[in-house]
């Protein structure tokens, strides 16, 4: 089976529907239109009467048909004839209305929240009849919308929990030695372990008992006896020796696997696409890397070899018990499956109760994370005894919990302790009447079988204990592998050509040619946009929020690919230019500089480590960083805390300017590099910002249009389309333009604040 | 404090478009309004506001009681619609897997699967209500969960204990 075919299988189970078009649909779709082909197609999974259903409407190149369950027939319009398409949007029912001409209705569907991707880019399409076709398969665009929520709360890989533990012995391979010595060193601590009880029971029978009786002289048996407590003292000595070897190859191993698997997820990381970081929470990605991996340290470590030694151990013990004595062995074995039933749902329970434990425990800390960042607003508020409340029932609910933990443990191990110990009494019970030897017809036997027959009994605890653990140990581990390969498996949307251009140095000369790009792959973010810039010239993007400024310059960085039509630098398209060689000679500033946690000449040097020191002061001093560097006692040596949190917004701006600045970029962005300071700190930046534009292509996104003075064009961006394009001047002169009335609500803004 | 730029809610008539839509009539204005319900959980059927194509607020309205009997039958019917969620009955199945709840459950509205996050809980409402969200933002309702069939409740006991 293809991992396509699985992954559609396991949405089907999640979703309880077809994931694809229905062949029958299909075939309606195809008679009613006469067009084969679905462009695309969505489910409305409620009828009118909000009750479930399957309603199936598809979107081919020139007609929408919409198909209800049968025996209703199906509803069939052109797309060019929609006038109007509004989706209202409910608790968890949602509506899709299509009129025509004369505001007839064409349709009503409705919907739940899980089919609103689908509907959404139906709505799209219906809107924008000029709107290129998708060019991706209808059932992959209807899967994806699908998909998204659930991906994003669990990993997506689609192997089975036993495929995921073979793959991660994969990881092993490189350690066979160490693996193989931590195996055998813990398949011979099994077996030593059995070898005490029974030298002890070969002891006292054959040299302790003879002598109390008399049958056999001290002097003689003392050899034997010497030689028997040297054979003892090997035997724990070796199996010490072989439980180091375990112990440290296994610990070892798991270390160095879990490294790997730490080194392969972060590598991955660093390849992986915007898109993807856009679809996973960030502090989900680090868990991944970081306690995930140490969670199968665990396992690889303890699992694994636990597990086989245990299961080797129960094995040898059951074997000699019934060899010692197969009457007394029965009586000790048969009980155990129930034991081990008991140990199961004892660890299935405390898994259950350790789970909502941890649940209560993470509200308590919600708790705290929420009231001491905010305690100023607690104290302006006198809400002090409001947030003691709060967090002494978050309190009292994590005591009610562990409490409850601690109930279930300490009652449960004496109970298994004592049905161990009732078998133990059952034992001795059968075994009285051979021992003392009153029962004419039993079988004897002696004290020194008896003995190790006890001793054996007492090893029985162990083992078990482990493999009521394993399950946990096991389901956890299952759990991490599934989110580290997650990572793993995931493809990078943004693929180096194989034979890459390598532009030395990149002139500027930035064209964008018929450019439409989605981010989901249907609803376009821009719309055929077409622009042609030179070398050294400045371009400001304005318009309002959401009109697709920056995806702009997130294409000119190749974050992501145009969905349809070409960007060219220099004449060469970008997706076949060496993309690590063109990114270094591209410079971006955003609003909020990410700053590393390290030293200030660390920052100023992230993107050119080998820069000398001159041309690092050289960078601040254009940048208007070097004044307040050199006030600070550590100068450029200065530690900027994590995110640069002890330097104001301003100065962290200047910091990452210098930045920019050192690695002299040919292209330039500055994505809203002024808007989050104050009018002095802005003054000072917009002089730095003035010297890193001169003899560079940029594009400046900026929200006060006073800060694109300089530039040479402006680009007004407005529902994914330029829709103005000229200088300041030029673009004034249209009292009716997008950019006249940008810049009179800023006039009246200010003037307001003045006022 | 209320606005004064609202209608009287007296004067306001609402009716059916036959298109399924709602029509406010004020002042001689009619608009077309969707429903958006200020306090679904906590005030259900108090606090409508009525809303037009773009999202300018037509009116607010505090309690349904102050509408003529037709409006407020429209406006009753349309805050079934808008406040739709499915009311689960039974629950077949409610497993982990892989981070994730599944959940396979009969509601009134039909059979349904969904999804929920491993960390996510489900939302009280007391005495024994409650409300779990699935991972695409649908809305499951459970009036009083002590009175589902024996199955479903050992299920869910399992999860909210």
């Amino acid at each position: 089976m293809t991992s396509h075919t699985q992954r559609s299988k396991r949405l089907e189970h999640y979703t309880g529907h077809a994931v694809t078009l229905p062949d029958s649909i299909a075939r309606v779709v195809a008679r009613e239109t006469d067009e084969p082909t679905q462009v695309l197609y969505g489910l409305s999974d409620l009828d009118p009467s909000l009750h479930t259903a399957e309603t199936w409407c598809v979107l081919t190149p020139r007609y929408c048909c919409i198909v209800p369950p049968a025996p209703d027939p199906p509803t069939t319009f052109r797309r060019d004839a929609v006038q109007k398409v509004a989706l209202t949007v409910g608790l968890s029912g949602n509506e899709l209305r299509i009129w025509g001409a004369h505001a007839d209705l064409l349709a009503t569907l409705r919907f739940s929240h899980r089919q609103r991707p689908a509907m959404e880019s139906i709505k799209y399409l219906l809107e924008e009849p000029e709107a290129e076709a998708p060019g991706t398969a209808p059932d992959t665009l209807f899967q994806r919308g699908l998909w998204r929520p659930i991906e994003e709360a669990q990993a997506a890989v689609s192997e089975s929990g036993t495929g995921l533990l073979l793959r991660l012995l994969g990881y092993m391979a490189p350690y066979k030695k160490r693996f193989a010595a931590g195996i055998l060193s813990g398949l011979l601590l099994a077996l030593l372990q059995l070898v005490p009880p029974y030298l002890t029971g070969y002891l006292i029978d054959s040299v302790l008992r003879p002598v109390e009786s008399g049958t056999r002289l001290a002097i003689e048996a003392r050899p034997m006896a010497l030689w028997l407590v040297f054979l003892l003292g090997i035997t724990y000595a070796g199996t010490q020796f072989v439980a180091w070897v375990r112990m440290r190859s296994m610990a070892l191993l798991g270390e160095f696997v879990a490294r790997d698997l730490r080194k392969a997820a972060y590598d991955h990381l660093q390849r992986l696409s915007l898109s993807f970081y856009s679809t996973k929470q960030t502090g989900s990605l680090i868990s991944r890397v970081s306690s995930d991996t140490d969670r199968l340290w665990e396992f690889v470590a303890w699992g694994l070899v636990d597990f086989l030694v245990s299961m080797l151990t129960l094995a040898g013990l059951t074997g000699v018990l019934l060899y010692l004595d197969w009457r007394l062995g029965l009586v000790m074995t048969l009980p155990m499956p129930v034991v081990l039933t008991i140990l199961y749902l004892y660890g299935r329970r405390m898994h259950h109760l350790f789970g909502n434990a941890w649940r209560r425990w993470g509200k308590l800390t919600a708790v705290l994370a929420d009231s001491i960042p905010g305690i100023r607003v607690v104290k302006a508020f006198n809400q002090e005894h409001r947030e003691q409340d709060r967090f002494g029932t978050s309190n009292a609910e994590v005591c009610t919990s562990f409490n409850q933990i601690h109930r279930t443990w300490t009652s449960f191990w004496p109970f298994l302790w004592f049905s161990i110990q009732s078998m133990t009494l059952a034992v001795w019970f059968f075994a009285m009447p051979r021992l003392l030897g009153y029962s004419p017809t039993a079988t004897p036997l002696t004290v020194g079988v008896f003995v190790s027959f006890t001793l054996y009994m007492g090893m029985y605890l162990h083992p078990i204990e482990i493999l009521g653990r394993l399950t946990f140990i096991l389901n956890r581990a299952t759990s991490s592998a599934h989110r580290v390969f997650e990572i793993l498996d995931s493809e990078p949307d943004i693929v180096e050509a194989d034979a890459p251009t390598r532009l030395e140095p990149v002139e500027g000369h930035v064209r964008f040619d018929k450019v439409s790009f989605a981010y989901d792959g249907v609803r376009s973010i821009l719309k055929n946009i077409s622009f042609d810039v030179q070398p050294g010239e400045m371009i400001g993007l304005v318009g309002p929020s959401g009109a697709g400024k920056s995806t702009i310059t997130n294409l000119i960085a190749r974050f992501y690919d145009p969905t349809h039509g070409q960007i060219t630098i220099d004449g060469v398209d970008v997706r076949d230019l060496a993309l690590g060689h063109y990114r270094r000679q591209l410079g971006i500033v955003l609003q909020d500089p990410h700053l590393f946690h390290g030293s200030i000449l660390d920052n100023i040097r992230y993107g050119m480590p080998e820069a000398d020191l001159k041309a690092v002061i050289e960078a601040a001093r254009v940048a208007n960083a070097h004044d307040f560097i050199c006030q600070l006692p550590l100068g450029y040596d200065t530690t900027v805390g994590e995110r640069g949190h002890t330097l104001s917004g301003g100065e962290r701006q200047r910091i990452s300017i210098a930045r920019a600045l050192l690695c002299n970029p040919r292209v330039l962005i500055l994505d809203e590099a002024t808007s989050s300071v104050d009018t002095e700190t802005e003054h000072k930046i917009q002089e730095a910002l003035d010297k890193l534009v001169e003899g560079r292509t940029v594009f400046a996104i900026a929200h006060r249009l006073s800060t694109l003075r300089r530039a040479n064009r402006l680009f007004v961006v407005d529902e994914g389309r330029i829709a103005e394009e000229g200088t300041h001047a030029e673009l004034l002169a249209n009292d009716d333009g997008v950019y006249s009335r940008l810049v009179r609500m800023q006039q009246e803004l200010h003037e307001m604040y003045i006022a | 404090m209320k606005s004064t730029t609202q209608p009287d809610s007296a004067s306001l008539q609402l009716s059916r478009l036959p298109d399924g839509r709602i029509e406010a009539l004020s002042a001689g204005l009619r608009t077309v309004v969707r429903i958006s319900v200020c306090f679904p959980w906590t005030a259900p059927g108090t606090f409508v506001s009525l809303r037009d194509e773009n999202n300018v607020e037509v009116a607010l309205i505090e309690d349904t009681a102050t509408l003529d009997g037709e409006s407020r039958e429209v406006l009753e019917r349309g805050l079934r619609e808008a406040s739709f969620s499915f009311e689960i009955t039974a629950i077949r199945v409610l497993k982990l897997e892989f981070e994730i709840r599944h959940w396979e459950v009969e509601c009134v509205q039909g059979v349904r699967r969904f999804q929920t996050p491993k960390e996510d809980w489900p939302h009280r409402l007391p005495p024994n209500g409650l409300l779990i969200t699935d991972v695409a933002g649908d809305i499951y309702k459970i009036p009083d969960w002590t009175m589902l069939d024996r199955p479903s409740r050992r299920l869910l006991k399992a999860y909210l204990d």
